[in-house]
């Protein structure tokens, strides 16, 4: 009987698992086919010898992977680092981290604020976050510029109150790129963020305040550690797509200060190297997942010595 | 150099009140309340919800500030101190354990707050695992542990740094009955152990009676009496006390005449009857010409013959309760009563339903209340 009763759960449990899977497999094929798929391809690319004009001849070269490091002098065949590819490696890191920590420094205290409204304004709140993303990205970047450009809205009232007497120059710097991709990409570390701090309990900060915790050491010690994977996931939603962002650096940093994104398109549009393109968009895929590795070693890690 | 004397006051709050929102809805949480609680003093709050007793509490917290009013903790006005200024810690009813520490380090933080020496804080934070037997759990997790042992690391966590006053929000109302049974045992012993004044909200009527040195009953806002066990449960001043807290009889009673002494002493008639009887009056109870007169069942006694009875009736209904078995009469000017007796093996005294009864009781059990 109790064997009959086992046998009649394993059945059960597999007709149940079947189940799931057939409920699964639409966005399983969508996600081999689309996300997967494609991905095989740039991978399969990077492998191939580029054509004369644009893409790709069918014959196997390591070419593009060396180029991705490395260039040869025209003249004496010299090798040597490619200067030109990891200065543009190392700006893309250093500007997505600097927009990853300014839009932490500006997205925590708005859900803060958001996560301590009401429950019924809270929405309203969150409405407002979400308004930018009604506009095409490429009309809200020319915005940005409107406002930052030499006799753009910015300095001419900074002038006309005195502050300054010359325009600052923003536009077409590292700076302005970053401003534009915080404006961009905020919402995306506020909503998380905002996740978080709304199902934390609020008795934590009192009983902290009991403890004889200040309000900093309550912010310290208490919410930030409780909310931490709200802001670990802002932090990639916000860093690996600035990592990869093409179109506001193309119109804010005016095709001098190039990052990633506009090396690749640069590769498969004037430059007629698909090949390269290829290899040049699985290093960067390649460097997003090692930035994901280290983050996750360093919560890990705290997480650990937290237990402890 | 007072900290020795039993009689300290811990806690004096001087008309304080809380008024939340505004007019037209405007809800007294707290409408002028005056208290003394002694150093050293397991003091309860007591009363149903929505009473206040939460909201007082929170004051003394330091969580809320009053409305109006003062309160001093050892002498030292505490009206306006934040909370993380104040030698009072508290119990949560949620209990609030930090989920991202361990038992210890939930223990610690507080002392690693006072900016203690490390060797002390490990050493105060055995101390209390050890006090509420937790030692084997200090480096779980706290959502790796069950209801009643939280409970327990709640308790060490306000207990570690030392408070002069430890505050308990319902702390025991998450348990179940054998549990909580257990933990107040413990809170008693945890009391008389520290030497801390402790301030218990509860609406249990029974764990106030069991664990408290002192009780105030409390309805809308207001404190109502203050008193011990004995003095709450036998001398309620007021109709609320004496309802909320066990089982009473209240019979309308008019006045004949008025004994002036300590205490005063009142004879009284049963409504529409000609029965009169003496009882307790209160100090500051009015001169009408009725009163309500209350008397808890257990304190009666039935006898057979109505000759000689304060009150008699006729039996309506009988419950038996194991222990002991309660009798509903229906008085001679047609007033329920209650009767509670304690069973006994080989008692002769079987009384029938519809049976016309007497009911004796002692004077020292009638009590006049205020209103």
């Amino acid at each position: 009987m109790a064997r009959k009763l086992s046998e009649m759960e394993a059945e059960r449990i597999k007709r149940k698992n079947l189940a799931n899977w057939l409920l699964s497999m639409p966005a399983l094929l969508l996600l081999l086919f689309a996300a997967s798929g494609p991905l095989l391809i740039v991978i399969f690319y990077s492998f191939l010898t580029p054509g004369n004009y644009g893409g790709i001849v069918w014959e196997f070269s390591g070419d593009a992977w060396f180029k991705v490091l490395f260039s040869q002098d025209i003249f004496d065949d010299t090798i040597s680092l490619s200067d030109a590819h990891l200065s543009i490696f190392w700006r893309s890191v250093q500007l997505s981290f600097l927009t990853t920590l300014i839009c932490l420094i500006l997205g925590f205290p708005t859900a803060y604020f958001i996560a301590t409204r009401p429950p019924k304004t809270r929405n309203i709140w969150l409405f407002l976050i979400t308004i930018p993303f009604w506009t095409n990205l490429l009309i809200r970047t020319f915005a940005i510029l409107e406002l930052i450009r030499n006799k753009g809205v910015v300095n001419n009232s900074l002038i006309s109150l005195g502050i300054i007497n010359e325009p600052i120059n923003m536009l077409y710097t590292d700076m302005a790129i970053v401003i534009g991709m915080t404006y961009v990409y905020l919402p995306l570390m506020v909503l998380p963020i905002y996740a978080a701090m709304e199902r934390f309990d609020f008795r934590y900060v009192e009983a902290g305040f009991d403890l004889y915790a200040s309000r900093f050491k309550v912010m310290w010690r208490i919410i930030l550690p409780i909310i931490k994977p709200g802001v670990i996931a802002g932090s990639i939603l916000v860093f690996v797509p600035s990592l990869g962002a093409y179109v506001t650096p193309r119109i804010l940093g005016g095709g001098k200060n190039l990052m990633i994104g506009n090396l690749i398109e640069l590769q498969f549009g004037q430059g007629k190297n698909w090949p390269l393109g290829a290899a040049l968009a699985v290093t960067m895929l390649l460097i997003v997942l090692l930035a994901l590795i280290f983050y996750m070693r360093i919560s890990q890690r705290s997480e650990q010595k937290d237990a402890q | 150099m007072s900290k020795t004397k039993k009689d300290a006051i811990a806690i004096h709050v001087n008309g304080v009140g809380k008024y939340f929102g505004s007019e037209p809805n405007l809800v007294k949480a707290l409408d002028n309340v005056s208290i003394d609680i002694r150093r050293n003093e397991f003091f309860t709050l007591l009363g149903p919800s929505g009473c206040g007793k939460t909201t007082l509490l929170r004051l003394i917290a330091g969580f809320e500030s009053p409305t109006f009013g003062q309160m001093l903790l050892d002498n030292q006005d505490i009206t306006n101190l934040p909370p993380y200024h104040r030698s009072v810690n508290t119990v949560f009813q949620s209990y609030a354990l930090f989920p991202h520490l361990t038992v210890a380090e939930n223990i610690s933080f507080g002392l690693e707050m006072l900016k203690k020496p490390k060797h002390e804080i490990s050493a105060t934070v055995d101390e209390m695992l050890a006090l509420v037997h937790m030692e084997e759990l200090k480096h779980r997790r706290t959502d790796q542990i069950s209801g009643g042992q939280q409970q327990r690391v709640a308790l060490a966590r306000a207990l570690a740094p030392k408070p002069d006053v430890l505050l308990l929000d319902e702390p025991l109302s998450a348990l179940d009955y054998k549990l909580r049974r257990g933990m107040q045992i413990e809170l008693k012993r945890l009391q008389l152990e520290t030497g801390i004044t402790f301030i218990f909200v509860t609406h249990d009527q029974e764990e106030a009676l069991t664990m408290s040195d002192r009780i105030a009953v409390m309805s809308n806002g207001h404190i109502l009496q203050v008193g011990t066990p004995n003095e709450i449960y036998y001398n309620p001043q007021e109709r609320f006390v004496a309802d909320f807290i066990g089982e009473s009889n209240f019979i309308e009673a008019e006045v004949v005449s008025v004994t002036k002494g300590r205490p005063a002493t009142a004879s009284l008639r049963l409504a529409g009857t000609r029965k009169t009887f003496k009882a307790n009056m209160p100090a500051s109870k009015s001169k009408d010409k009725t009163a309500t007169v209350f008397i808890r069942p257990e304190h009666a006694k039935l006898q057979k013959s109505t000759r000689g009875a304060t009150l008699t009736g006729t039996l309506t209904n009988m419950l038996f309760f194991g222990t002991d078995t309660n009798y509903h009469l229906e008085l001679d000017n047609g007033e329920a009563f209650v009767v509670r007796s304690q069973n006994e093996i080989g008692h002769a005294f079987h009384p029938a339903i519809g049976d016309k009864l007497g009911v004796v009781i002692d004077e020292q059990a009638i009590q006049v209340l205020k209103d």
